[in-house]
């Protein structure tokens, strides 16, 4: 932490640097950091490069320790991780490789409206949704499920809450894996896991956790963003948030479950915070099961705050929901643990891909695609900072090739949330972002100081190398108007 | 009263250093640390009494689940903790009343989401004035 990191870093080509197995005994793979030099610079001030080689220890892993370019320090494994283990090779799951908040993600929805439509209206618009969508620490809405019908959402995600009319089909259809991984166990859960999640549906929670209404600003690629249902002018909302305190609680529970288990397999390990076991195993099913557990209430999670948005600008503009045309574009997990088919070696090979703080990107043709991205690929949702711009990519084959699927996930912090408050002290950062054109509402007395845009990195650099490394391609650029933070 | 613990500051997440004339007054004095980056600062009073017991591997271990739980309480069940007296305390058990209220967010304007208590560079460790603890959060 904080320390400069030293290591080596051999260029491959102008977006990728290589840490070579020689750096560090036990290495069962290389590291690739997907970075051009501008990115390093930052990269290298502390010591995510050394996450990112310790990862390359991991019992199975397949191709290299990878992170996109928005890497940053993290627990165990950095954040912009990405690792693909081979459960026949005895590969191991880890949740340091998954993160706390499990299946944090990011959705978009496209509307009918365009900026003129709420020109003035804005600023009350953001009230109104500030009202409705709680956010903030401690705050909790008038949804409430029982205990009984926590456990249907566990198991089945965003599909429950839209059968009980949060939402419609077509939202299922475009989450990824339709908002449900299978073979969830809730039995799996601890109580207090289940406890710590009761209340929680619904929330959008607080930190780097928003809701923002944007305007498509630019278009690169207008077929894509037509097939996407975005054009130059229109307004959107994007969703940020996770899993809340249930997937944190699990994350706990397992790390304590699974702190002898490296010994137990004979697994050597540089770093604790790399606990793991074989997917195979009982630790390994058991951790995945609770991990499911958590991805499908996050997406539940997503699709009721989507239901409290859509309900906003329903009652607000007075408009039906066909009129604003409030579509879900794509729903992406960026923290999570999956199995997937992959090609290593010439083979088709079921990997367990661990992607913390990286987004799944499958290009056109591939068969988990819902029919409407068949043609053009998945969408990958990459939020930046709340002054700036978030951007719309599209997934490439080279994905495929390079990252087992995978993408970067935003924008990652540069700043300290004590630094940040420090520097925007004796200015209102609110007066800021307004002067910019945009409304933005927090609860917390520093949050808007302490997520202001000089706290990130400026995400088009990070975009930028994943569209020339072949990952994803550009599609839209979005800035945010309005913006909602807990 | 000169606080017992300072903030450490990390780009991504955040932590506190402890410092305790003794064990318990160390643990004590996490608790406080905990509820001040929860609070932004803002002290809470009254409430109930509870009784927390956690077991740990070791020390350490101990200071991290203790502070899970206090962070349970808080997330799970919306209590605040308003003080905390440590009765009962070996490297690997620990026995505490702790004061109670009911979260009003309201009143009490909790600023900070802590998800969870990490292992990350937690340690506690003696020294010539007593015991130092170094705790990180994820946020």
């Amino acid at each position: 932490m904080g320390k400069e990191w030293s290591g080596p870093l051999e260029r491959l080509d102008d977006t990728r640097v290589r840490i070579p197995r020689a750096y560090k005994a036990g290495m069962r793979a290389e590291g690739v950091i997907f970075a051009d030099e501008r990115l390093l610079a930052s990269i290298r001030l502390d010591q995510a490069p050394e996450q990112v080689a310790n990862v390359a220890f991991l019992p199975g892993i397949q191709g290299a320790s990878m992170a996109m370019p928005d890497i940053h320090w993290g627990y165990g494994f950095p954040i912009g991780g990405v690792a693909a283990t081979d459960p026949k090779e005895g590969g191991v799951v880890s949740p340091g490789g998954v993160g706390y908040d499990i299946n944090c993600g990011v959705r978009l929805l496209r509307t009918n409206l365009t900026r003129v439509d709420l020109q003035d209206a804005m600023q009350r618009l953001v009230g109104d949704l500030f009202r409705n969508i709680p956010c903030g620490v401690g705050q909790e809405g008038d949804i409430r499920f029982s205990e009984a019908q926590e456990r249907e959402i566990l198991r089945h995600g965003s599909r429950w809450v839209v059968a009980q009319g949060y939402g419609c089909e077509e939202d299922v259809e475009h989450t990824e894996s339709g908002g449900c991984i299978e073979e969830a166990d809730p039995d799996t859960l601890s109580p207090r896991a289940i406890e710590r999640g009761r209340g929680q549906v619904g929330t959008l929670g607080s930190g780097n956790h928003f809701l923002e209404v944007q305007v498509v600003e630019e278009v690169y690629d207008e077929q894509a963003a037509a097939v996407m249902g975005l054009r130059q002018g229109a307004i959107a909302v994007m969703i940020h948030s996770g899993s809340r305190g249930l997937g944190y609680e699990v994350c706990d529970n397992s790390i304590q479950a699974l702190r002898d288990a490296p010994a137990r397999y004979g697994i050597e390990l540089p770093d604790r915070q790399l606990v793991c076991a074989p997917v195979e195993s009982p630790e390994g099913r058991k951790y995945l099961g609770a991990m499911r557990c958590a991805a499908n209430y996050a997406w539940a999670n997503r699709q009721v705050l989507t239901h409290l948005a859509r309900r906003t600008f329903e009652r607000f503009l007075k408009a039906s929901p066909k009129a604003l045309g409030m579509e879900l574009v794509y729903d992406v997990a960026h923290n999570i643990a999956k199995i997937e088919t992959h090609q290593v070696g010439g083979r088709s090979r079921a990997l367990c891909v661990h992607r913390k703080g990286a987004t799944r990107a499958f290009p056109a043709g591939h068969p988990e695609l819902p029919a409407r991205y068949r043609a053009i690929g998945q969408p990958v949702l990459i939020p930046g900072d709340m002054g700036r711009y978030s951007f719309v990519l599209a997934a490439e084959p080279a994905a495929m090739e390079r990252t087992f699927g995978s993408a970067c996930h935003g924008a990652g912090r540069v700043m300290s949330r004590t630094a940040a408050i420090q520097l925007a002290r004796g200015r209102s950062i609110k007066k800021e972002l307004q002067s910019r054109g945009v409304f933005a509402l927090a609860h917390g007395r520093d949050g808007l100081a302490e997520e202001q845009p000089d706290a990130y990195k400026d995400v088009s650099a990070v975009v930028d190398v994943v569209h020339r490394a072949g990952l994803a391609r550009r599609v839209c650029r979005l800035r945010p108007l309005g913006v909602i933070k807990g | 009263m000169k606080r017992s613990y300072e903030i450490l500051d990390h780009t991504a997440d955040i932590g506190l250093r402890v410092r305790g004339r003794d064990l318990p007054a160390l643990f004590e004095g996490a608790a406080e640390g905990l509820f001040h980056l929860i609070l932004g600062g803002r002290r809470a009073h009254g409430g109930e009494e509870e009784i927390i017991e956690v077991e740990g591997v070791d020390t350490t271990d101990l200071l991290v689940r203790w502070l899970a739980e206090l962070l349970f309480r808080f997330d799970a069940r919306r209590r605040v903790c308003t003080g905390t007296r440590v009765e009962m305390l070996s490297p690997r058990r620990l026995r505490a009343r702790v004061q109670m209220t009911a979260l009003d967010p309201a009143r009490h304007k909790p600023q900070m989401e802590i998800k969870a208590v990490t292992y990350c560079g937690a340690q506690v460790t003696p020294g010539p004035e007593g015991w130092t603890a170094e705790v990180v959060f994820d946020i």
